[in-house]
């Protein structure tokens, strides 16, 4: 092992080599005969590297990339919203109001129909409560009305 | 498969931003070309113009408040036909469907009704209402932020019977 060769081995122990440099130390390192440490380490480095795999890998064949299919799915899909969401608003503004006055009598009484509806429910809940407590209230009275 | 997985998740936040008013729409469709059925939609354009208006009273005061987070008010109704009951029970199996979640039903055997909300946060975010019985029907939706004690408020503070405004409210239209 020359002396150049040495000035290699500590500048890549201490991982300063270049790429060119490296493979410079294994090549003369690989040839060299002697059986040092390092040699049969930038040795075993090459052996490592022209290992084949056992298993034979097949390919699977040639690839296709259906680059046209992505842009057709694309598309059906584009288009597909834009009829939905334009059917939709097709259909409502069909039926829009756009005099103001008419709108605001139409909400006024929409909300009025809603609101009383909402109160409907309440009052016959709050009925059929009363109607509840109508038996118990009897049979208080009967239970008073024994006693004394 | 990230883009896949991607493509399917916007697939079904569309499906949420077409659920909205998915039924009312579908009745829009379905009667379309059937005159015996009113269709009105009011848009969040017109609600945003409600909200400059003055209010005289305190009942006005109370109904622009109800209105002012509204977006869209749609309705099909009709008072003429045949089998209302059946188009009731109809059109409640496809709110129920259309994952609403229901808030209260009156059954009357002269008219029926249905409350039915979507929340989200805890703010109503559509209120439909199916009414039917006789020959009325009705199908509303209201969408927006609502407020029910507000709407509630409405009738109480304006004493009228609100349904008594539908046959008024068909003439109205046009």
């Amino acid at each position: 092992m020359d002396s150049r060769t040495k000035l290699l081995l500590e500048k890549y122990w201490r991982a300063e080599t270049s790429t060119a440099e490296e493979r410079l130390l294994k090549e003369q390192l690989g040839t060299v005969q002697e059986a040092s440490a390092e040699a049969n380490y930038f040795k075993a480095i090459d052996r490592r590297k022209q290992q084949v795999s056992e298993i034979s890998f097949q390919h699977p064949g040639k690839r296709i990339y259906y680059w046209y299919v992505t842009i057709a799915a694309s598309l059906v899909i584009g288009l597909l919203v834009g009829t939905g969401l334009w059917q939709r608003q097709q259909s409502s503004s069909e039926y829009t109001v756009h005099d103001p006055e008419i709108a605001l009598e139409l909400t006024r009484n929409a909300l009025l129909m809603v609101s009383s509806g909402l109160n409907e429910g309440k009052d016959l809940s709050t009925y059929q409560l009363n109607q509840i407590n109508k038996p118990k209230e009897i049979i208080t009275n009967k239970n008073n009305s024994n006693i004394y | 498969m990230k883009k896949g997985i991607f493509f399917i998740v916007l697939a079904f936040l569309s499906a949420g931003v077409f659920a909205q008013g998915e039924v009312i729409t579908s009745y829009f469709n379905k009667y379309a070309d059937n005159d015996a059925f009113t269709k009105v939609s009011v848009s969040s354009k017109m609600f945003s113009m409600f909200t400059e208006m003055e209010a005289g009273t305190e009942a006005e005061q109370e109904f622009l408040e109800a209105v002012s987070k509204l977006k869209g008010l749609k309705m099909v109704m009709a008072d003429s036909i045949a089998d209302a009951k059946a188009l009731y029970k109809k059109a409640t199996a496809d709110v129920n469907k259309a994952g609403y979640a229901e808030l209260m039903t009156v059954a009357d055997p002269d008219q029926s009704m249905l409350f039915s909300i979507k929340e989200n946060n805890g703010i109503i975010e559509e209120l439909v209402m199916v009414v039917g019985g006789g020959n009325k029907f009705v199908l509303l939706s209201l969408y927006g932020e609502i407020d029910l004690k507000n709407i509630s408020r409405i009738a109480r503070d304006m004493k009228v019977q609100g349904l008594e405004d539908l046959g008024r409210m068909h003439h109205d239209k046009k």
